[in-house]
């Protein structure tokens, strides 16, 4: 059922992309809040097996809805649908900042946080899309 | 203050409290069910809210509902439904526990689930959660919690059988029938009568209060039901009876055990007609009372020796009478029953003027206080008082077996916090100088004047001292055998003796005395097995 796919994805990634940062007061020190985000976007999924970083979970969520094998319920076209494309987008835009904390380097930790905090919504909007529509 | 017990399976909600709201204490997290409901048991009541996630990833196996064969789609739909449905199973077993499910309630309907009727849930306002939301949440929950707790003189507690007291009460305050209240001395049946069954009873009259064991048995009858003059020696006017005075409002006769076969059928006849004649006065005046009666005797046995009128017994409604508990069997409330108690005892006139003369000259800005019970010292807060009584102070008021039950509960506290506060005025401050502390030693002292006090710990000058150093003394008979260690295991049964009967039988308590641990209760009962002690004997010991 899309409905609960969609409510997987806000679980998995939209509760726990900015889940530390989202803690933080509105001004927080550096050193905390880039502590955060690499929790939040590198290690965004946390279980027995190990973790995926923000990247890795979405991918593993778009693939049954856009890719070559959609779910079965899946009956619009999805890669046109607002609330997925929304979602698509952030996620795009949430990449840079993922891989350059990957790669250590100095990022804008402000604009990765409000990045991290669009993603959490957008998986919000993508589920209610579908809890209207059931 | 909350005590917060964290059913998550990851670290993270716990991680971030811990560093978010610090002035909380936290158990856990514990990742499933079963670890829930043994951490709730060994918490043995002191649990103020739970926070409960939603999804579990957890082994097939511990997921609550599981059965073997369970489909792939099953156990998905266990997994996220899973804190649902534990919060049921804590509903069934601890119904007023607070709980945040922490997920919003938009969310937990996409389960189709239900959970608007379940009293004590609380839900996220928003789909994710951050510090500043849920401290919210939570100090709304405290908020709640000690609304309920206790009101005005009254302390409820949190145990299941004090909630079912106060929900009959309110039912039978309502109504027209007599409420019948069964206690030992100082459990409060006055108290309940007078701020609790009359506000409640929807009647603008007064509430009157006789106190039977006090009035001599001759002048019973003119003070309940009035006289005219010349009725009897002595009477040289005409008097209103306490039925008359408390028209249209409530009549509490306190001792009701202490009536006179003359005046019990007074009283029927009272209770069935609903009116008074004056004693000497052929009159008839009608009355319309709530009549609460309250008595620390058993009744029951009164009729069956004939000494207490059967139609009389039955006409006070003993269906639905209200058993309030002695004190020693509140222990789960202790800390906050200290709480309440210091509360009131700070609020007097007299202690306001002791406290403005130690802030000033303590240099303590401000005029709040605060107060708090347990092992954990709270953090400073500027402008306040913080009136603590530690650990130890909480244990000798645990140990104690209060014959005077709230009675004698509340003067201890309040003559605790009296002489603490007036031991500290003068005396120079090296510590906090915000915290007054209510010492072991002041406790002990204060204790011994009690009726319940251990006389063995009275005789014990040198043992008292040692207690100083953090143990408790008891007294033992040394007595000769064949091997130091029959002498020994002697000794050794005789103090297990006592610390049983000092904590009623509570193993966790002896635990937690012993070992500074109340989870190490079994290997104290263990103790007792290699002892030869015998637990059903020395529960006699405790009747």
């Amino acid at each position: 059922m899309i409905r609960d796919h969609a409510a997987r994805i806000k679980h998995d990634l939209g509760k726990y992309v900015a889940f530390q940062a989202r803690w933080l007061p509105d001004d927080p020190a550096d050193d905390e809040l880039r502590e955060a985000l690499v929790a939040d976007l590198l290690s965004t999924r946390r279980g027995p097996d190990g973790s995926m970083d923000a990247l890795q979970v979405w991918d593993a969520f778009r693939a049954p809805l856009v890719g070559d094998e959609p779910l079965e319920e899946v009956s619009v076209d999805l890669s046109e649908h607002r609330a997925f494309v929304e979602l698509d987008q952030s996620m795009t835009a949430l990449r840079v900042h993922v891989e350059a904390l990957r790669a250590g380097e100095d990022i804008d930790l402000g604009l990765a946080r409000a990045q991290a905090l669009c993603v959490a919504q957008a998986c919000t909007a993508f589920l209610n899309t579908f809890r209207e529509l059931s | 203050m909350a005590d917060i017990l964290i059913i998550d399976d990851q670290d993270r909600y716990a991680e971030l409290c811990r560093r978010a709201m610090p002035e909380h204490r936290y158990r856990g997290p514990v990742r499933s069910f079963r670890d829930a409901a043994e951490a709730l048991g060994r918490a043995r009541g002191r649990v103020d809210l739970v926070l409960l996630d939603v999804h579990f990833d957890i082994p097939d196996e511990d997921l609550l509902g599981f059965e073997p064969g369970a489909g792939p789609k099953q156990l998905d739909r266990l997994r996220r439904t899973q804190g649902l449905l534990i919060l049921q199973e804590i509903r069934s077993r601890y119904p007023d526990l607070p709980v945040i499910l922490m997920t919003s309630r938009e969310d937990v309907r996409l389960e189709e689930e239900d959970l608007d009727s379940i009293e004590y849930t609380f839900f996220l306002d928003d789909d994710y959660v951050d510090a500043r939301s849920l401290a919210t949440l939570i100090r709304g929950v405290e908020d709640q919690l000690r609304g309920r707790e206790s009101e005005g003189p009254i302390f409820w507690g949190r145990s299941l059988a004090m909630r079912q007291i106060r929900r009959r009460l309110e039912v039978l305050a309502l109504g027209r029938l007599p409420v019948v209240l069964f206690g030992p001395t100082g459990t409060g049946k006055s108290l309940l009568a007078r701020h609790f069954v009359h506000p409640r009873s929807g009647r603008a009259g007064q509430f009157i209060s006789v106190d039977l064991a006090t009035l001599p048995q001759e002048l019973i009858a003119a003070h309940l039901f009035g006289s005219v003059r010349g009725a009897y020696t002595g009477s040289v006017g005409d008097r209103v009876g306490a039925f008359e005075a408390a028209n249209g409002g409530t009549l509490f006769l306190d001792e009701i055990g202490n009536l006179s076969p003359e005046a019990q059928k007074m009283l029927l006849s009272v209770l069935q007609e609903g009116r008074v004649s004056r004693l000497g006065d052929l009159k008839e005046r009608s009355v319309d009372v709530k009549l609460v009666v309250a008595t620390n005797e058993d009744l029951k046995k009164r009729v069956r020796e004939g000494s207490f009128r059967a139609d009389l017994y039955m006409r006070l409604n003993p269906a639905a009478a209200v058993h309030l508990p002695p004190l020693r069997d509140r222990g789960h409330d202790l800390e906050r029953l200290i709480g309440h108690a210091m509360e009131r005892a700070l609020s007097s006139p007299a202690m306001a003027g002791l406290l403005a003369t130690y802030r000033s000259r303590h240099r303590v800005q401000g005029d709040a206080v605060r107060v708090h019970a347990g092992p954990d010292v709270p953090d400073d807060v500027p402008g306040s008082v913080l009136f603590l009584f530690p650990e130890r102070s909480v244990r000798l008021l645990r140990a104690h077996s209060w014959p005077g039950n709230l009675r004698e509960f509340a003067m201890t506290v309040e003559n605790a916090v009296l002489f603490a506060l007036g031991e500290l005025i003068d005396a120079p401050r090296t510590g906090r100088s915000d915290v007054v502390q209510v010492r072991p030693k002041l406790v002990r002292d204060l204790l011994s004047h009690s009726p319940g006090a251990d006389p063995l710990d009275e005789a014990q000058g040198e043992a008292d001292t040692a207690t100083e150093q953090g143990g408790w003394p008891v007294k033992v008979h040394v007595r000769q055998a064949s091997t130091l260690n029959k002498v020994a295991q002697d000794c050794e049964r005789q103090y297990f003796t006592r610390l049983y009967l000092r904590t009623r039988g509570d193993f966790s308590a002896m635990a937690d005395l012993l070992l500074g641990d109340e989870e190490h209760a079994r290997k104290v009962q263990l103790r007792f097995n290699q002892l030869g002690l015998k637990v059903r004997e020395l529960k006699e010991l405790l009747r």
